[in-house]
């Protein structure tokens, strides 16, 4: 008798807890504060009501997006309910079910195409708000001359970050070119800092370098990108892309030690605490991981990656995703009003509040007030002269699968900068057919 | 009387047969439909909205691009080589807890509980002990002065590094099933070749290891396959990095499919498919054709 109670018990408390494993965990990260407001809040209430749904990367929202979203509940009296998802490839798949919800914040450019715009996402070209929109952006989420989408957040620039109080201690001046940035580098490593923090770890980072380097590509024959669509040109046509994936393979002389199993949080924590010289990063890393360190915004600085021509010394910048509708929306008229908020001074103002900018908005006529962080000033003087171009994936859809992989071997040495330029070229090729893309087949 | 069995009669033969007809549906629609459209579609190359046929271009790229190929090689090493590991160290491990020791069972449950932990998360928990720096395992290593080791980064030991915590999850149920079969041996074969002054060697190797045969090919079988589908556990651990080192099969056709790459991926499978039925049904019956049943 004894023993059948005691059986029944630790049954009863295994399934207990159990239970309470499995209920907990199973609905995608809930936000947030914009969940606790509720449209019960008065303001400009009566005004329209009902629901908004957003979908969103975990790692596009930060507290400006929060802000946003609360200033939008207020205002329309609509519950926004929030989804983040922690992967890129469910939202792909999302969007191929029609499973999108209203809102969707995905990236512009070429990678804005694997989410089938033409049949997922609807059509704003005639909207107002469009208008307000700055055109290099507005590029970059058009396809088959159809606008989609509107910026989310600023746009960020991709560099080096530095290591102010190193550079001082060090005697070291802001590099002007490739070589003198390595002889930084490797001052630093000398002193016992990591010369440059390498975050393989994350393979996505290994392609940072690359894609920053750009501009020099631009710079030295503006019509590579389109020619390269057409399929006219190889990568190795262009001397600039060749001397970019040098620059990667010459890294490795002066990564850390640890540099494949580093990941980017770990890479960013080794620079907020001050024990490497470098990481080559983009400043919406930087403003993520200043989340966590606030103190390090006082020493760490920010400058284009070096080129050969020490008058010469551009950034690369990137395009902000983009708030896109789903095509099978159910509240259509929500998500337009949330589109044209996004596009105000009002909305821009609050993000800007709370999540100091990364770079520039893509939105006309906006006054962004002063809370910018030193590292994103140093960006802004290459946009004020001038000395910025957009990265090859807004001026060109053909972008190949693999190419973190490859750029990991790359910097790791696995194979060299020319067998390196070889495979990116191959594997941009599938990708073009698989685009349908001419001139390619 | 004789008894003679009865022939069923039609009636009740259409009878069972109507009742197997909801799950062959079920079977062919899940199944054979899928399985046999995959083969079609591995010729084309396919989005969500329609198809071109290619022929065998997407065959030839994987076998010609060297971040496919090693795919393919890689499974064979990982399928193969845990497959060996577990079918040699759960033997011993089976012949230890069948001794008659006190801790025998508490034993074999701790042998078993790699086995009920989700993949993902003993992946994840070997790929931070992995760790060159902040890992236990480098750690404990250098309290005996050996240098640091690149489990997962070094290009000669990762994939093996991989395997090691395969085998170490797999082996509870590799013993599990040896224990099974070590316990089913007649136990009056062991006296008489006692008697007949038979070593323990001996014993070994004319009694024991013939009559675990049936349980030897299962888990031989079931690790190969096993492992040659091995998914979760690389993913968890290295994503198939760096770069293409640790890819398999399996997650090649993943990042294939994730990139929009349908009909590459489909490929990919067709060719996961063939290696694992050529290789599974000519062991299968070799092994089996050796089992000697008592």
């Amino acid at each position: 008798m004894k023993k059948r109670l005691a059986a029944a018990v630790v049954m009863s408390a295994v399934l207990t807890v159990t239970a309470a494993g499995c209920g907990t965990g199973t609905k995608p990260a809930p936000a947030n504060p914009a969940q606790k407001t509720d449209g019960e809040k008065g303001g400009d209430a009566g005004e329209t009501g009902g629901e908004l749904s957003i979908l969103a990367p975990s790692d596009a929202v930060n507290e400006g997006t929060y802000a946003i979203i609360e200033a939008f509940e207020q205002k329309y009296n609509i519950k926004v309910s929030l989804e983040l998802s922690p992967n890129d490839d469910v939202l792909v798949s999302r969007a191929a079910t029609g499973d999108l919800g209203d809102i969707v914040d995905w990236h512009s450019g070429s990678l804005m195409l694997n989410l089938g715009p033409s049949d997922n996402l609807m059509d704003i070209t005639n909207e107002k708000y469009v208008d307000r929109i700055n055109e290099t952006y507005l590029g970059c989420v058009t396809s088959d001359g159809k606008i989609y989408g509107v910026p989310t957040s600023p746009t960020y620039a991709g560099g080096i970050f530095y290591n102010k109080q190193i550079y001082q201690e060090l005697k070291l001046e802001i590099p002007k070119t490739w070589d003198e940035f390595l002889e930084n580098c490797r001052a630093c490593k000398a002193a016992g800092y990591e010369g440059l923090i390498g975050t393989y770890g994350d393979p996505w980072t290994s392609q940072l370098l690359l894609l920053s380097d750009f501009y020099y590509v631009n710079k030295e024959d503006p019509d590579f990108a389109s020619d390269y669509t057409a399929g006219k040109v190889v990568l190795s046509d262009s001397p600039a892309y060749v001397k970019s994936v040098e620059k990667l393979a010459s890294q490795k002389e002066v990564f850390n030690e640890d540099f494949l199993s580093t990941t980017n949080d770990d890479g960013w924590r080794m620079m907020c605490e001050g024990a490497g010289g470098h990481l080559v990063s983009r400043t919406r890393e930087y403003v993520r991981a200043l989340e966590d360190y606030p103190e390090a915004e006082d020493f760490i600085g920010y400058f284009a990656v070096p080129g050969q021509d020490e008058n010469n010394m551009g950034a690369t910048i990137w395009m902000p995703h983009g708030y896109y509708i789903a095509a099978n929306a159910k509240n259509v008229e929500n998500a337009k009003l949330w589109q044209e908020f996004v596009t105000t001074e009002e909305a821009v103002k609050l993000y800007a509040e709370k999540a100091s900018p990364m770079g520039a908005f893509m939105i006309k006529d906006i006054d962004l007030g002063d809370n910018i962080r030193p590292a994103i000033q140093d960006t802004m003087t290459y946009a004020d002269d001038g000395r910025i171009s957009a990265a090859m994936e807004f001026l060109c859809p053909v972008k190949g699968t693999n190419m973190q992989q490859i750029c990991v071997q790359i910097g790791s040495g696995e194979i060299t900068a020319e067998e390196g330029v070889k495979a990116l070229h191959e594997d941009n090729k599938k990708s073009a057919e698989q685009l349908d893309l001419e001139g390619w087949k | 009387m004789r008894q003679m069995s009865r022939r069923p009669k039609k009636k009740e033969k259409i009878y069972k047969r109507t009742l197997m007809i909801p799950a062959a549906v079920i079977y062919i629609v899940i199944f054979i439909i899928p399985t046999f459209s995959s083969f079609f579609f591995s010729f084309t190359r396919w989005t969500l909205k329609d198809w071109e046929w290619i022929g065998l271009d997407n065959f030839i790229t994987f076998f010609r691009e060297p971040s496919l190929a090693i795919g393919v090689k890689n499974t064979l090493f990982y399928g193969f080589v845990t497959c060996g590991f577990k079918v040699v160290l759960a033997l011993f491990l089976a012949l230890l807890l069948t001794q008659g020791w006190k801790m025998e069972g508490y034993l074999r449950t701790l042998i078993f509980f790699p086995t009920i932990i989700s993949t993902m998360a003993v992946g994840l928990i070997f790929k931070s002990f992995m760790h060159p720096s902040n890992g236990i395992i480098n750690q404990a290593l250098s309290l005996f002065g050996i240098g640091k080791v690149y489990w997962l980064t070094d290009k000669r030991i990762a994939m093996f590094s991989v395997a090691m915590v395969d085998v170490w999850q797999g082996l509870g149920t590799a013993t599990l099933m040896y224990i099974a079969g070590i316990k089913a041996i007649d136990h009056t074969y062991v006296e008489a070749a006692q008697i007949d002054g038979a070593d323990v060697w001996q014993r070994f190797k004319y009694i024991t290891l013939p009559l675990i045969r049936p349980a030897m090919n299962s888990v031989l079988i079931l690790s190969l396959t096993g492992g040659l589908r091995n998914f979760e556990l690389v993913w968890a651990m290295t994503k198939g990095g760096p770069g293409f080192t640790t890819d398999l099969l399996t997650t090649v056709i993943y990042k294939q499919y994730a990139n929009g790459l349908y009909g590459l991926s489909t490929a990919g499978n067709v060719i996961l498919f063939l290696l694992v039925s050529l290789i599974a049904f000519p062991v299968y019956a070799n092994v089996t054709r050796k089992e000697e049943v008592y």
